[in-house]
């Protein structure tokens, strides 16, 4: 819930603690050391605290923020002199970023929740050798049998067996799935119907449109919805076990463009 | 339909070499500007960022900013009948693909645009306290010795040397590199940091490196390493590979 609040050292300080989004608006300086040094002088500024502990400090023009903290170990505020205060500290490499406001026009604190997004970069081959592996995910009771079966005139994504014997297609998209992946499995179905008695047809998505499901309907085939966070959980333990070895992610160094 | 012609197509196919290592598919972008492609590693572990300006290309016809997915598995297959002096032509449209390398004799190919969106991925934001330029050839030895001995690379840089040592089970091996030597071209120590790396997603760049006029490494403590492969014409392919956590 989105609430104004305070921006006295104390609510901030909470807020922190909560692990809630907090903004501050104000006027303000900062004093970053570490790897290097800079500073900012008074100047309106727009200052985010993720959930995580992650800082931003963005002027009030372009997008790319004047400092940034991707992890801290430390969140303070203080009064000093009449300003308000705070220090991120952040551990490895030891950095610390200061930013004092003289002013502050708002404060807002948030508890933001996880959104999507995360699977941006999880492509349709990863989240079909997760399936493959794991056909439990889709259904219980489910073989499958092959993976990428050529069919004219493109590959079918997994072949199985489902619970009751009859051979099941399926279809994967890793993003909202629309009418014509709905007519892309309708093709493969109806060119295996000619050999395959009972066959069924499935698409995978995380996400359908409202053509693709009644067109679905209206060909008696399949849609089911796919978890792609849990996936993704899945296949990065595996990539870690499989390496042995521990790297920090990219992910945790990415921008905003 | 949009039409690129390039002069050194096997420049190309050591490129998507090291690509196709590192992503199975991708999407380039095409504008008035060049061409680009920026892609991450299912591990999340590499990066490609490749940029070539369109002034590099014999002809560059792109009417309006288009995208191109291509899986580089297949796309590799291709480019790997690159000979030496052939050229590079590439046209595509909605749903294929052509591909033409001239030389000695005209091989044409087609192949089907795979379905793939088009997602923005932002660049690391890292702050870099090392910065060294080699001759590619000097990288891609460097790399070779490297990967005879242990599974990572650790760099450390002093005020005038950059050190790349690599612990295996049995040998070590220490590679010591400066512009007094020769065997850097620029070195940049604004602090004395030490991290290490993977070599197998530094093997990733050798083939890449191997048609690349200079490679620069950037790099700080536990930070992301940051390989600039400049080429010819004013390209430009990136990798960036995520620290070891140590």
């Amino acid at each position: 819930m989105l609430r104004l609040t305070d921006c006295s050292p104390g609510v901030l300080s909470e807020a922190v603690h909560d692990k809630v989004m907090l903004i501050i608006i104000g006027s303000c300086l900062t004093i970053y050391e570490g790897r290097g040094a800079a500073h900012s002088d008074y100047g309106d500024k727009l200052i985010i605290v993720k959930r995580d502990g992650s800082v931003i400090v963005h002027g009030p023009r372009g997008f790319k923020p004047l400092n940034w903290q991707p992890d801290t170990v430390h969140i303070s505020f203080l009064e000093e002199g009449g300003e308000l205060v705070m220090r991120a500290v952040r551990g490895k490499p030891r950095e610390t970023l200061v930013v004092k406001c003289r002013e502050t026009f708002g404060c807002v604190t948030h508890a933001a929740r996880e959104g999507g997004g995360f699977y941006m970069y999880f492509s349709e081959a990863e989240v079909r050798d997760i399936l493959r592996d794991n056909p439990e995910l889709i259904e219980e009771g489910l073989r499958i049998t092959d993976v990428e079966k050529p069919i004219q005139p493109g590959f079918i994504d997994l072949y199985g067996i489902d619970i009751e014997g009859r051979t099941t297609v399926f279809e994967i998209k890793r993003v909202k799935a629309g009418e014509e992946a709905a007519r892309q499995l309708y093709g493969y179905v109806e060119r295996l119907k000619r050999s395959v008695p009972n066959i069924r047809g499935v698409l995978l998505a995380p996400d359908f449109t409202e053509s693709a499901l009644a067109f679905l309907q209206k060909a008696g085939l399949e849609a089911k919805q796919i978890n792609l966070k849990k996936l993704y959980e899945m296949y990065s333990e595996r990539v870690k076990r499989r390496t042995g070895i521990k790297h920090r992610s990219l992910l945790d160094y990415l921008g905003q463009d | 339909m949009a039409k690129l012609q390039f002069m050194n197509a096997r420049l190309w196919r050591f490129m998507i070499e090291s690509i196709e290592k590192v992503i199975a598919e991708g999407v380039f972008v095409l504008d008035k500007n060049g061409l680009k492609l920026r892609a991450i590693d299912p591990s999340k572990i590499m990066m490609v960022d490749l940029y070539y300006p369109k002034e590099a290309f014999s002809t560059y016809n792109i009417e309006e900013e288009a995208t191109l997915a291509v899986n580089f598995e297949d796309i590799i297959r291709i480019f790997r009948r690159a000979l030496k002096n052939d050229t590079l032509e590439l046209d595509f449209n909605d749903s294929h693909i052509y591909i033409s390398l001239q030389g000695k004799g005209i091989r044409n190919f087609k192949l089907p645009q795979i379905q793939l969106p088009y997602e923005k991925l932002p660049e690391p934001k890292v702050g870099f306290t090392v910065h060294a330029k080699m001759m590619s050839s000097i990288f891609s030895d460097i790399i070779r010795d490297i990967e005879l001995t242990g599974s990572s690379v650790t760099f450390t840089a002093k005020q005038d040397k950059l050190y790349l040592s690599s612990l295996g089970d049995i040998e070590e091996a220490e590679v010591e590199l400066s512009t007094e030597k020769q065997n850097l071209i620029e070195l940049d120590v604004e602090s004395e940091d030490s991290t290490s790396y993977s070599v197998i997603y530094l093997s990733n760049m050798v083939k890449a490196a191997k048609v690349a006029e200079s490679v620069t490494i950037h790099y700080s403590e536990d930070a992301p390493l940051k390989a600039d492969l400049e080429y010819i014409g004013g390209g430009r392919l990136t990798f960036y590979v995520s620290p070891l956590i140590t």
